[in-house]
């Protein structure tokens, strides 16, 4: 098994690294609505009470300097907003009686921000 | 038009709302939002034909789309000399069957936003192929066309001709890139096909601009776009997003409770106002009663979802937005005629543009944007805004294709609507208007 990738303090959301950590909304919205809920639900769970710290952490980087494993959290983070409404009020990981997954494309531009190679 | 406080207040509050909230807000039983501040409008049904009618629509294509500005993109996607993209507008064909054209929107050497035809002015091939499939930024140092070579300058110049002495009377300042008219307000790029323009951009968006004019739209940055190719009228997928009646039922899974609790049950707006030419402005609320999920509380701590919460986000001075001062403020909507909605609240905006393909085929874009991440977490909260607004809006567009089988089914010939419905009609109204000028 790899080395870890994120600091200590975190180690809780290792086993997330790296099937969650996506790096757009398209790819994060399409890996939420194939999850199990009960699986959207443990993460939720997991990382919900580290989000304080979570910000704290990344905030020690610049957006145009962040390394891998602040890149990491970034992410996870963005990928709990992206499980919340299913969780929080849909309890279901799609939105219930909603216009076509299919025909509903997500072009969302990248987030500007630059991660370091090493 | 009328500002000042509501007189005809409530005098007992609904379960659960306190009597300070309650008393802020008018007596809705005895209100209609629209018809107070507007005595005797119309009020009369609407006909279905101009939203079914193949011919109304060929109609509207040349008296209104091919006169008017247009909204195609923020000049923030072409921040850089020589950056373009490409546009396809179906409703400015030239004929009613026609190949739908495309223009090159791009920043010249100078760094004035530019718009032409995207045709060689040698035998008319399409210069730039790129196909866009996401919210993507092409980048050249001049525009050559892939048939013969010809190559023209950022400002649409003709720069050169390959074997140039073998034409004929070829005068290369008269075949530089055909121009389209094009204007920047607020880093909203609008263009124009009509060569004599009947009005200018700030002419035609003149009561939003005047609202708006502190608002920092020229700030903010496009951080989630989202589009479907829904099968409905253009008018329908516009009216879709810009009344409140709605919300009970369509978002009765994503927005539950945030907008019509007992105060305002069937979110009604708190003002608006119907502008000249078709544009208009409105105002909802939130309900003062609505508990947001935990991640929600934890977001707004930290910065803005895509509404104001109300209560202290209300008092909040956000330059333009909530013009009649609502204590439970949410957010504007701010329909530009023809075809774009533009949604401020406090810390962002989000809108939609809405592009007719034929009578009963429109491609609808839903976005939001956001003030420059100041630091990694800002992405975070940005994200909440992007993701619950996102999937709200895969519930308006369920009812798109649903509305037009309706309408064209045969069973109705007029729509009824009520109060605060209002803006569908001066939609309309302008509509007719233009078609019958």
């Amino acid at each position: 098994m790899d080395a870890a990738l994120l600091p200590d303090e975190f180690a809780a959301l290792e086993r997330f690294v790296p099937d969650w950590v996506l790096d757009t909304e398209h790819e994060r919205n399409a890996f939420r609505v194939k999850q199990k809920q009960e699986d959207l639900v443990d993460f939720y769970q997991t990382i919900f009470p580290m989000m304080d710290a979570l910000c704290q952490y990344i905030d020690q980087f610049p957006l145009n300097a962040m390394p891998k494993p602040a890149a990491a959290l970034l992410r996870l983070g963005q990928m709990l907003m992206e499980v919340v409404p299913a969780v929080e009020v849909y309890q279901q990981p799609d939105v219930p009686n909603a216009f076509e997954f299919e025909r509903f494309h997500i072009i969302t531009p990248r987030d500007p921000i630059k991660v370091l190679e090493n | 038009m009328k500002t000042e406080a509501p007189t005809n207040v409530k005098a007992d509050a609904p379960a659960g709302v306190p009597p300070e909230d309650a008393a802020r807000l008018p007596d809705w039983s005895n209100t209609r939002p629209v018809a107070d501040r507007y005595p005797g409008m119309d009020t009369s049904e609407l006909p279905i034909e101009p939203y079914v009618s193949e011919d109304f629509f060929e109609l509207e294509r040349e008296k209104i789309f091919k006169k008017v500005w247009l909204y195609v993109g923020r000049a923030e996607r072409i921040p850089k000399a020589g950056d373009y993209f490409v546009q396809v507008i179906e409703a400015v064909r030239s004929k009613k069957d026609g190949i739908a054209p495309s223009f090159i929107i791009t920043r010249d050497q100078n760094g004035e936003v530019r718009a032409f035809y995207n045709t060689c002015m040698h035998r008319g091939t399409t210069v730039c192929w790129d196909q866009h499939e996401s919210w993507e930024t092409s980048h050249r140092r001049y525009f050559s066309c892939r048939f013969h070579g010809w190559v023209y300058d950022l400002d649409g110049s003709l720069k050169s001709v390959p074997d140039e002495n073998q034409f004929f009377n070829l005068n290369k300042e008269q075949r530089g890139l055909k121009p389209v008219h094009c204007e920047v307000w607020k880093d909203f790029i609008f263009i124009n096909v009509d060569p004599e323009p009947q009005q200018t951009l700030l002419e035609q968006i003149k009561p939003h601009a005047d609202l708006l004019v502190d608002f920092p739209f020229e700030k903010m940055r496009k951080r989630g776009i989202w589009t479907a190719e829904v099968n409905v009228n253009w008018k329908v997928a516009i009216d879709a997003f810009q009344e409140g009646y709605h919300v009970n039922t369509v978002h009765a899974a994503t927005l539950p409770e945030a907008f019509n609790g007992p105060l305002n049950p069937n979110c009604r707006p708190t003002s608006i106002r119907l502008h000249e030419q078709g544009n208009r402005s409105i105002t909802f609320m939130v309900s003062p009663t609505f508990e947001p999920p935990e991640v929600e509380k934890w977001v707004r701590q930290r910065g803005s979802s895509w509404y104001a919460a109300g209560g202290e986000d209300a008092g909040l001075a956000y330059p333009g937005t909530n013009p009649d001062k609502d204590p439970f403020y949410a957010f504007d909507c701010h329909g530009f005629f023809p075809n774009m909605l533009v949604d401020p609240y406090i810390g962002g905006f989000y809108g939609h543009e809405f592009w007719p393909i034929t009578v009963n085929r429109t491609r609808w874009i839903g976005s939001i944007n956001f003030t420059e991440p100041e630091k990694p977490s800002d992405l975070i909260t940005h994200e909440h805004g992007k993701t619950t607004l996102r999937d709200a809006f895969r519930e308006d567009t369920v009812t798109l294709d649903a509305s037009q089988v309706g309408l064209e089914s045969g069973a109705l010939e007029t729509t009824i609507l009520c109060d605060g419905e209002a803006a569908p009609r001066h939609l309309y109204n302008a509509v007719m208007e233009m078609v019958n000028s």
